[in-house]
């Protein structure tokens, strides 16, 4: 088999991986990891039993 | 606040880090991180140890805290600016630290409160209340709020 023919069979299974359901990947570009997880933990729990006098 | 900042590198849009150069070469890491109440963002402070790993509670008595605390402030004010709108929540790893930041805020209170709004919160037997800043109330609050003023 030729490299051209070897390459374009490769380029097809890439492309039919894509379009296909299981290759879904949901990317969060949004939200990372925090490097201060305990703190983040511990500033929810607060606000969340806080009142703002303000709103 | 009088002390010049550090220069700082933004690593991505939320993580910040600077290089503290007292007695000894420390890396510092300040990361935003958005909390379960839109637009309030908990501010993380802490030293980059050898091992890649951060700690929060260190006091590491470089002789720079002002300098420290003030390039912390600066960076504070670039997210601010960048995003508008948010609310920064901080408060101390200590009991310690957060009579520091309420000192801080006291010291420069003047020049602090024409550029954010600032709220202090209280603490009531089973709940927190969040209410205005007073500069000679500093050391009764138990975590803070600050936002830009637009």
């Amino acid at each position: 088999m030729s490299i051209t023919r070897k390459k374009n069979i490769r380029k097809s299974r890439k492309k039919s991986l894509l379009n296909s359901s299981k290759a879904v990947v949901v990317v969060n570009t949004t939200e990372k990891e925090t490097l201060f997880p305990e703190k983040v933990k511990r500033a929810n729990e607060i606000l969340s039993n806080t009142k703002f006098s303000d709103r | 606040m009088t002390h010049a900042p550090y220069s700082y590198n933004m690593q991505d849009s939320q993580r910040y880090t600077f290089v503290s150069t007292g007695r000894m070469r420390i890396i510092k890491a300040v990361d935003f991180t958005p909390l379960d109440i839109e637009n309030i963002y908990n501010l993380g402070f802490g030293d980059l140890l050898p091992d890649g790993s951060l700690d929060v509670t260190v006091t590491s008595n470089n002789g720079d805290i002002l300098k420290v605390l003030s390039t912390v402030v600066q960076i504070t004010r670039d997210f601010t600016t960048r995003f508008p709108g948010v609310e920064i929540f901080f408060i101390g790893s200590t009991e310690e630290r957060t009579k520091l930041y309420a000192r801080i805020l006291k010291m420069y209170y003047r020049e602090f409160n024409k550029e954010f709004k600032i709220s202090g919160l209280m603490k009531n037997p089973d709940s927190y209340t969040a209410i205005p800043f007073e500069a000679r109330n500093a050391f009764t609050y138990f975590a803070f709020l600050i936002k830009k003023i637009e």
